[in-house]
C-alpha cells in the first residue's frame, strides 16, 4: 500500500523532527531562564522578603540578642537558599532540570502558583498543571468546540450566500467580537447576569469544589449540575466571543471555493443547497479547516490570563502568569513543556491528516 | 384525696413552669457571640464593589486602597471603617563617593577638612582609630589632589558627587514634599501626613507629640533650594543651565519607583522636585522583585539607587513601641542603608547630642531595655532617639496610609482596632445584623497555600489568622485603641523585683525536663530565682468546654506548654523544626518556672522579664494561649516527630517534601481520625502521660478521660470533616478550600464565660479640641490660654509655641486642667522674651491616654501690646478732637449769641435814642429823623450781617480745620492700624472691631458737625427773623406815630 508506506514514512520523519524540536525548546528555555539570572533574581528577592518579615517579627520578641537574631536570620537564609537551589550555579541545575522537566518531576516553588492550583505545598508541577488544565478545558476548549460546531456548518453556507443580509450580519458580528476583548465581555456578563439579574453565579472559583473525582462518584448528577451552573456563563461568553472569528475564518476559506466553476456548475445543475455546501464546498475546504480546528484546540489549553482573572477561574492562563511573575522556573518549564507537547502533537496529527486527506501532499 | 389531687396539680404546674423559667434564664444570659453564624467567603477586589452594591456581602475584611474606598464611600447603605495600614517614605542612599584612610587621628570633620584643605561639608563621616593612629574619612564629593599619606580605600566609578550624602540636603528635602496635597490628591484623603517615623497612627505618639511637632515640615521649595545652593556650592559643584555639575559631570540621582500602587505617583512627584532643584534624575519604574533586588541586594556605594519609594505594612499596635525608631531612625538593627551586611558599606549616624550620644544609643536602650529603670527614663530616651533619628534624615516620610474596611451600615457590634481595623479579634464576637442570624463576611482569600491552621508552625497569613481568632479566646490580648495588653480569658496580678532585683522561686514550682520528657521541680534544674512573678487566674478557662463538649482541664494547659517547650529544647525536635525552635528559644529562655495552684485555678509563672508597664510582664508570662485540647496538640508532636508524616513548619515541609499539618484540610482531618482510631488513640495516653503529670506523680487526666476525648474528636471529624476544635465563641463547622468558603457557628455552651457584647469596644472616639481662647499677649505680662477638648478621659493637652519665621520652638509643655478647661500659662518672664507686634504659632495637641487619636490645632498667638497702645492713642486723639470741636463750637455759638445780643442791644439803644429824638423833634425834623432812622437801621443791618457772616465763616473755618485735622489724624491712625493689621495677620477681627468703633466715632463726629452746622444756620435764621421783626416793629411804630401826628 503506497499510502501506508507514505504515511509511515511521514509519521517517523515528522515524529523525530518534532521530538527533537521539543527537547530543544525545553532545553533552551531552561538556558534562557538560568543564564539571564531571571529566576535567581526573583528567588533572591523572594528570600529577602521572607527574611525581612522574619527579622521584623523576631526583633520585636523580647529577649532576643542581636547575635541570636543574626544567627537565626543567617540560618534561615541559608535554608531558603538551599531549598530554592540558589547555592549552586545555574548551569549545574540545567541538565538535571531539563531531564526532570520531561518527567514532570519538579516542584512548584512559589506560593502564588500553588494558590492558582488551589493545592498545598509541596506541590509537583505536574499536579499543578493537572489541576489547572481541566478548568481551562471546561471553559476555553469547550467554548472553542462549541464555536467550531456552529461555525463549521454555518461558515460555508454564509459564503455560499455571499452578500446576503445574513452574510453582512455575520461580518459585523465578527468585527464586534474581534474588537471587544473577551475579558470585557466577561465583566459585563458577570455584572448583568450575576449581580443584577441573579441568574448566574458571582463567585466562580467555587466550581473547584465540584471538579473532583470523589465528588463526582458520590453524587454524579448533583456534581454535573453544579459544574454546569458555574460554567455556563463563562462558556457562553467565550463561545460568543470566539464564534465571530470562527464564522469569519471559515467563510473566508469557503468563499474562494464558492466561486469555483464546479460549484457554479453544481448550482446551475439545480443540486440542492445542502448538497452543494456539503459535497462541493465543505469537502474542499476540509484541509485548512482541520488546521484551524487542531491548532485552535491545541492553543486553547494555554488559557486566557485576564479572562480567567475576571472569572476568578484559576486555569492555565493564570498559572502561566503567576509562574512568570513569581519567577517559578520549574512551573514555567513544566508549562512550556506541556503546551509544547500538546501543540507538537496537534501538528503531528495534522500533518498525518494532510497526508490522509490529500493524496497530493508529500512531506 | 382532695389534698393529693391538689398536690399533684400543684406539682404539674411547677413542672410546667420550671422549664419556662429555666429557658428564660438561659435567654437572658445567652453565652457566646452576637450572631448565630458567620459565612466567610472569598471576594476578589474586582468583585467586592458590585457585591456590596447588590447586597451579597455584609462586611469585607481585606483593607481597600484609596480608589476603591472612594467608590464604595459613595454607595448608599455602606459604611467605611478606616485603620492605619502602612507607611510610605523615600529611602535615601547617603553613601559616600570616596573613602580614604589617613595615618593621623582626626576627631572631627573640621580637623579632617583642614588637613585635606576642603570645606567640612564635603566630609560625611570621620572614624578615628586612636590605637592604630589612623582615621577613615568618607567624602560626599570625590577629591583628586589628596595629601601624601592618604590611602584611597574606595572611589566610586559611577558618581563623583552624591547629593544625598550631605545630611543638610537630606534633612532639607523634608521641606520639598507637599504632604497635605499628596494626602488629598494621591491618596484621596485616605492617608495621614507623616513627618517622621512616629505619628498619630502610633499609640506612643502621645509621648512624642511635642518632639514630632518640632519637625512638622511645611512645603517650602525655595528654602530647600537655598540649602542645596549653599551646600553644593561649598562642595565645589557648579550650576550650569539650571543643572548641577561637579568636575564637569552632571550631578545624577537614580530614583527607584515602584509601579504597583500610589508609590508610582509619589516617586514621580519626588523626582520632579529634585529636578527643580537642579539635579539630573533618572527614574526607574520597577516592580517589587526588581526593586527589592536593586535596593536591598546591592552595596549602597555601588549606587544602583539614590532614592527608593519604600512602603511598610503596619503590624499590631503596641503602646510602648520602640521599634519604629529602631527600624527607621537608627542603624544598629540593620535597616539603614548597608542593611547590616558585613561586606557592604553601612551608614553610621552623624548627629550627636550634647552628651555625645547618637540615635543608636537611645534606640538600643529603649528596644532592648538596656539600662532602663523606669517609664520616665524610657520615654525620655525614646524622645531623644526620635529627635536624633529624624535629624539623620535617611528617610523622608510622606504618609501613613489608611486601609478601608467596608461594611453594611446596620452591622452592629463593630470594634475598630487601631492596628487591624475590622480584622480585629474583637469583631466577630460582637457582629450582628438586625433581622438575620447570619453575617456574611468577605475576605480576599479564605485559603491560600500559606493558610496553615497549625498552632505551632502555621498561621502565617491573615486568611487563616482572621477566622481562627473567632474560634478561640487568647489568654491576654491588646486594647484595640491603645495597644496595651489586657486580660482576656485569664485575669492576672503582677509582682516584680525588676529591673535589677530577683524573687525567690518556691521549691514546689515546676519546669519541663526535655531530656526525660516530664515535668520536674524547677529547683532540680537549678531554677531558684526570677525577676518577676505573674499569677494567672484561669477560672474562666478551666471547667468550661471545648467545642466538642469535653471539659477543659489542667491537663490541657500542661500538655500544651510541654509540647512547646519540648519542641524548642529537645535536641532532636529543635533540629528538625529549627525554624520554629530557634526564634522561640530566646523568649522561652526567659521563663524560669510555673507553679500550678490546682484548687484555686491559678498558675504562678516565674520569669526573668521586666517592663515598666506590669501589663507587659503579664502578657509575656503567657507562654502560649491554649487553643487546642491536649489530645490534638499532642497529636502535632506525634505526627511531626513519631510518624513524621507531617511537618510543623513550612521550612521543614519544603526541605523534606512532606506537607505541613493543617487541621482544616480533609486529608489531615482524615489522618487525625485514622491515628485517633489507631496507634495514637490506643497508646498515646501512655506515651504522653508525662506531659500532664506533676512531679509528685499526680496525673491530671485519666485513661477514661483520654478515651472519651479521643472519641469526641473522631465524632467531630465525622460530623464536620475538620479537626479544628477550640474554646472560643465560634466553632469552625465548615471549611472548603477549593470553594473558598468557611462557616463559623456560635458556641453557646453555658460554661462559656463571655456574652455577645462583652468585647465590643466600638469605634475609637478621637479627641477633639472644641476651642482655644488665646488672648492678646502683652510682653512682660502673664498670659493664659484656655483650651477645651473632648474625648475619652483621661485627657491631656500639650502645647508648643513656635516662631513661624525661624521655626524655632520657643516654649512647650503640658496644660493644667481646670474648671474652665485646660490652662496654658505663659509666665511674664517668658512673654517678656516675645517680640511686640508679632504673631507666634501656638500648636495645641489634646490626647487621651486611652485612644491613640490626638487632636491638633494651630492658632496664632498675638503679642498685641503695641497695637493696644495705638488703639488707645487713636481713641484718645479722637476724644480730644471731639472735645475740642465741641468746645470750639460752643465758643463760636456763644460768640455769635453775644455779638447778636450786643448788636440787638445797640439797635434797641439806638432806636430808643432816636425815638427819644423823634419825640423831641417831632414835627419839622421828622424827615431828618426818619432819614437818620433809616441810616441807623441800614448800618445796624450791615453790622449785624457782617458780624453774623464773620462768625459763621469763622465757625465754619474752625470746623473745617478741625475735621480736616481730625481726618488727617484719623487717616494716619487708620493707615498705621492697617499696616499693623497687615503685619499682625491673625488679629484682624479685633482690629476690625476697633476700626468699626472708630468709624462709628467718625460717623458720630460727622453727625456732630452736621448738628453744629444746623445750629449755626438756625442761629443765623433766628437772627435774621428777629431783625426783620424788629424792623417791622419799628415801621409799625413809625406808622402809628405818623397816624397820631397826622390826626
Amino acid at each position: 500500500m503506497p499510502v501506508d508506506r507514505r504515511l509511515v514514512n511521514v509519521a517517523v520523519k515528522r515524529g523525530v523532527t518534532l521530538g527533537v524540536a521539543l527537547i530543544l525548546i525545553v532545553f533552551f528555555t531552561a538556558v534562557i531562564i538560568g543564564a539571564t539570572g531571571y529566576d535567581a533574581k526573583i528567588l533572591n528577592a523572594l528570600i529577602e522578603q521572607r527574611i525581612q518579615a522574619l527579622k521584623q517579627a523576631l526583633q520585636r520578641k523580647p529577649g532576643i540578642t542581636q547575635e541570636e537574631l543574626q544567627q537565626i536570620i543567617e540560618n534561615e537564609r541559608e535554608r531558603l537558599i538551599h531549598i530554592y537551589g540558589l547555592d549552586k550555579p545555574w548551569y549545574s541545575r540545567l541538565v538535571p532540570m531539563t531531564i526532570r522537566t520531561f518527567k514532570l518531576d519538579l516542584n512548584v516553588t512559589s506560593d502564588e502558583v500553588a494558590n492558582i492550583a488551589g493545592l498545598r505545598k509541596p506541590l509537583g508541577v505536574g499536579t499543578a498543571i493537572k489541576a489547572a488544565l481541566p478548568r481551562t478545558i471546561i471553559m476555553i476548549t469547550v467554548a472553542e468546540l462549541l464555536a467550531m460546531a456552529i461555525a463549521l456548518p454555518l461558515g460555508p453556507y454564509i459564503a455560499y450566500k455571499r452578500g446576503s443580509l445574513l452574510d453582512k450580519s455575520v461580518i459585523s458580528y465578527a468585527a464586534i467580537t474581534n474588537a471587544a476583548p473577551l475579558w470585557w465581555l466577561a465583566m459585563i456578563a458577570i455584572y448583568l447576569f450575576g449581580f443584577k439579574a441573579g441568574v448566574a453565579p458571582t463567585q466562580y472559583r467555587q466550581i473547584l469544589s465540584f471538579l473532583k473525582w470523589d465528588q463526582f462518584v458520590s453524587d454524579p448528577l448533583y456534581t454535573v449540575k453544579q459544574i454546569l451552573y458555574f460554567a455556563y456563563l463563562p462558556i457562553l461568553v467565550t463561545t460568543f466571543s470566539f464564534l465571530g472569528g470562527w464564522l469569519y475564518s471559515v467563510r473566508a476559506v469557503a468563499i474562494r471555493v464558492v466561486t469555483e466553476d464546479y460549484v457554479v456548475v453544481a448550482k446551475a445543475k439545480g443540486l440542492p443547497e445542502n448538497m452543494v455546501v456539503r459535497k462541493y464546498i465543505l469537502r474542499v475546504i476540509a484541509g485548512p479547516v482541520v488546521t484551524f480546528v487542531i491548532l485552535g484546540l491545541a492553543t486553547s489549553i494555554q488559557g486566557f490570563i485576564i479572562t480567567e482573572t475576571v472569572f476568578d477561574w484559576p486555569g492555565m492562563g493564570s498559572l502561566y502568569y503567576q509562574a512568570i511573575l513569581s519567577g517559578d522556573a520549574p512551573t514555567i518549564l513544566g508549562l512550556i513543556y506541556v503546551t509544547t507537547v500538546v501543540y507538537i502533537l496537534g501538528r503531528y496529527i495534522l500533518e498525518l491528516l494532510y497526508v490522509i486527506l490529500d493524496p497530493r501532499v508529500k512531506m | 384525696m382532695v389534698n393529693s389531687k391538689v398536690l399533684i396539680a400543684a406539682l404539674l404546674v411547677i413542672l410546667m413552669v420550671l422549664p419556662l423559667g429555666a429557658s428564660t434564664v438561659t435567654t437572658a444570659q445567652e453565652k457566646g457571640p452576637a450572631t448565630d453564624k458567620i459565612v466567610w467567603s472569598r471576594y476578589t477586589l474586582d468583585e467586592i464593589t458590585d457585591a456590596f452594591k447588590t447586597g451579597k456581602v455584609d462586611v469585607y475584611l481585606f483593607g481597600l486602597g484609596p480608589d476603591q474606598a472612594q467608590e464604595l464611600a459613595q454607595t448608599p447603605g455602606v459604611k467605611l471603617y478606616t485603620a492605619p495600614a502602612g507607611l510610605n517614605d523615600f529611602g535615601l542612599n547617603p553613601a559616600p563617593v570616596q573613602i580614604v584612610e589617613v595615618n593621623r587621628v582626626f576627631n572631627s570633620k573640621e580637623e579632617a577638612a583642614g588637613f585635606f584643605g576642603v570645606d567640612p561639608v564635603v566630609i560625611r563621616y570621620v572614624e578615628p582609630n586612636a590605637d592604630e593612629g589612623k582615621t577613615t574619612v568618607e567624602f560626599c564629593a570625590v577629591q583628586n589632589n589628596l595629601p601624601a599619606g592618604t590611602t584611597v580605600v574606595f572611589k566610586s566609578d559611577k558618581f563623583n558627587l552624591n547629593p544625598f550624602c550631605f545630611r543638610d540636603i537630606r534633612f532639607a528635602l523634608n521641606y520639598v514634599i507637599d504632604r497635605e496635597t499628596i494626602v488629598k490628591e494621591v491618596f484621596k484623603g485616605f492617608a495621614i501626613p507623616k513627618y517622621t517615623f512616629y505619628g498619630p497612627d502610633d499609640p506612643v505618639y502621645t509621648e512624642l507629640i511635642d518632639v514630632v511637632a518640632k519637625f512638622k515640615f511645611t512645603y517650602q521649595p525655595q528654602y530647600v533650594q537655598n540649602v542645596v545652593n549653599d551646600v553644593m556650592t561649598r562642595a565645589g559643584a557648579v550650576k550650569e543651565g539650571g543643572v548641577w555639575t561637579y568636575k564637569g559631570q552632571p550631578v545624577t540621582i537614580i530614583g527607584i519607583v515602584r509601579v504597583e500602587d500610589q508609590r508610582f505617583e509619589l516617586g514621580h512627584i519626588f523626582a520632579r522636585a529634585l529636578r527643580d532643584l537642579g539635579f539630573s534624575v533618572q527614574v526607574q519604574e520597577l516592580t517589587f522583585f526588581e526593586a527589592i533586588f536593586k535596593v536591598y541586594f546591592t552595596n549602597p556605594i555601588d549606587f544602583e539607587w539614590s532614592f527608593y519609594t519604600e512602603g511598610w505594612g503596619k503590624g499590631a499596635i503596641d503602646k510602648w513601641d520602640p521599634w519604629n525608631l529602631a527600624q527607621f531612625g537608627a542603624t544598629w538593627l540593620g535597616w539603614a542603608p548597608g542593611w547590616g551586611e558585613s561586606d557592604y558599606w553601612n551608614y553610621k549616624p552623624e548627629v550627636v547630642d550634647e552628651t555625645g550620644k547618637t540615635v543608636d544609643f537611645y534606640s538600643k536602650s529603649t528596644a532592648l531595655m538596656e539600662g532602663i529603670t523606669s517609664q520616665d527614663q524610657w520615654v525620655e530616651y525614646l524622645r531623644k532617639g526620635t529627635e536624633l533619628g529624624t535629624l539623620e534624615a535617611i528617610r523622608i516620610w510622606v504618609v501613613a496610609t489608611l486601609d478601608s474596611f467596608p461594611a453594611r451600615e446596620d452591622l452592629q457590634g463593630v470594634t475598630v482596632d487601631m492596628g487591624a481595623g475590622l480584622r480585629s479579634l474583637y469583631n466577630c464576637r460582637g457582629w450582628s445584623i438586625p433581622g438575620t442570624d447570619t453575617v456574611r463576611a468577605g475576605h480576599l482569600w479564605v485559603w491560600t497555600t500559606r493558610s496553615v491552621w497549625n498552632v505551632l508552625g502555621g498561621f502565617d497569613d491573615v486568611y487563616s489568622v482572621d477566622p481562627a481568632r473567632c474560634t478561640f479566646d487568647p489568654f491576654t490580648w491588646f486594647h484595640p485603641f491603645n495597644g496595651k495588653p489586657i486580660p482576656f480569658r485569664v485575669d492576672y496580678t503582677v509582682e516584680t523585683a525588676g529591673p535589677t532585683g530577683t524573687l525567690d522561686v518556691p521549691g514546689d514550682a515546676i519546669w519541663w525536663d526535655p531530656v526525660n520528657d516530664k515535668w520536674v521541680y524547677a529547683s532540680d534544674l537549678g531554677k531558684t530565682s526570677a525577676t518577676s512573678k505573674v499569677v494567672l487566674d484561669l477560672s474562666k478557662f478551666f471547667g468550661s468546654k471545648w467545642h466538642d463538649g469535653q471539659t477543659i482541664t489542667w491537663a490541657d494547659l500542661l500538655a500544651y506548654w510541654a509540647v512547646w517547650l519540648d519542641l524548642v529544647y529537645d535536641e532532636q525536635k529543635s533540629q528538625l523544626e529549627s525554624s520554629i525552635a530557634e526564634p522561640s528559644r530566646p523568649t522561652l529562655d526567659q521563663f524560669v518556672a510555673i507553679k500550678p495552684l490546682i484548687d484555686q485555678n491559678k498558675l504562678e509563672v516565674y520569669l526573668n522579664y521586666w517592663h515598666f508597664d506590669p501589663n507587659y510582664i503579664a502578657a509575656q508570662s503567657v507562654l502560649a494561649t491554649v487553643e487546642l485540647p491536649a489530645e490534638l496538640i499532642l497529636f502535632h508532636d506525634y505526627v511531626a516527630f513519631v510518624t513524621k508524616e507531617r511537618a510543623l513548619s513550612d521550612t521543614r515541609s519544603e526541605d523534606e517534601g512532606i506537607p505541613q499539618l493543617s487541621l482544616v484540610l480533609p486529608d489531615d482531618a482524615q489522618l487525625v481520625k485514622t491515628e485517633f482510631q489507631g496507634d495514637f488513640g490506643a497508646n498515646g495516653y501512655n506515651t504522653y502521660k508525662g506531659y500532664f503529670t506533676l512531679p509528685d506523680g499526680t496525673t491530671l487526666m485519666t485513661q477514661d478521660e483520654w478515651n472519651a476525648r479521643i472519641q469526641a474528636v473522631v465524632n467531630w471529624i465525622d460530623q464536620y470533616g475538620i479537626a479544628w476544635i477550640s474554646q472560643g465563641p465560634f466553632m469552625l463547622t465548615y471549611f472548603d478550600k477549593d470553594g473558598q468558603k468557611l462557616e463559623l457557628t456560635a458556641f453557646r455552651d453555658p460554661t462559656y464565660p463571655f456574652g455577645p457584647t462583652d468585647w465590643v469596644f466600638g469605634e475609637p472616639k478621637p479627641t477633639t479640641i472644641t476651642s482655644v481662647i488665646a488672648p492678646l499677649v502683652a510682653p512682660g505680662v502673664d498670659a493664659q490660654i484656655v483650651v477645651q477638648a473632648t474625648g475619652l478621659p483621661p485627657l491631656h493637652v500639650k502645647y508648643l509655641l513656635r516662631d513661624p519665621l525661624t521655626g524655632e520652638i520657643l516654649a512647650s509643655g503640658e496644660a493644667t486642667p481646670s474648671g474652665a478647661g485646660f490652662l496654658i500659662t505663659l509666665s511674664k518672664d517668658f512673654t517678656a522674651t516675645l517680640e511686640p507686634y508679632s504673631a507666634y504659632e501656638l500648636t495645641v495637641i489634646a490626647y487621651s491616654e486611652e485612644v491613640a487619636l490626638p487632636a491638633e490645632k494651630v492658632v496664632v498667638l498675638q503679642t498685641t501690646e503695641a497695637a493696644g497702645i495705638i488703639i488707645t492713642n487713636v481713641t484718645k486723639g479722637l476724644q480730644d478732637q471731639i472735645n475740642k470741636l465741641a468746645e470750639t463750637t460752643a465758643e463760636q455759638l456763644q460768640q455769635i449769641q453775644n455779638q447778636f445780643n450786643q448788636q440787638l442791644q445797640a439797635v434797641q439803644e439806638q432806636f430808643n435814642q432816636q425815638l427819644q429824638q423823634l419825640q423831641q423833634a417831632l414835627g419839622g425834623q421828622l424827615s431828618q429823623a426818619l432819614q437818620g432812622l433809616s441810616d441807623s437801621i441800614t448800618a445796624l443791618g450791615n453790622n449785624l450781617n457782617n458780624a453774623l457772616s464773620t462768625s459763621i465763616q469763622s465757625l465754619s473755618d474752625t470746623l473745617t480745620q478741625s475735621v480736616s485735622q481730625l481726618g488727617t489724624q484719623l487717616g494716619g491712625t487708620i493707615d498705621q492700624l492697617n499696616s499693623q493689621v497687615n503685619t499682625l495677620a491673625q488679629t484682624t477681627d479685633q482690629l476690625s472691631s476697633q476700626v468699626e468703633q472708630l468709624n462709628t466715632q467718625v460717623k458720630n463726629l460727622g453727625q456732630a458737625v452736621d448738628d453744629a452746622k444746623s445750629a449755626a444756620e438756625a442761629a443765623q435764621s433766628t437772627a435774621k427773623t428777629t431783625m426783620i421783626i424788629s424792623v417791622l416793629n419799628l415801621i409799625i411804630l413809625l406808622a402809628v406815630a405818623a397816624l397820631i401826628l397826622r390826626r
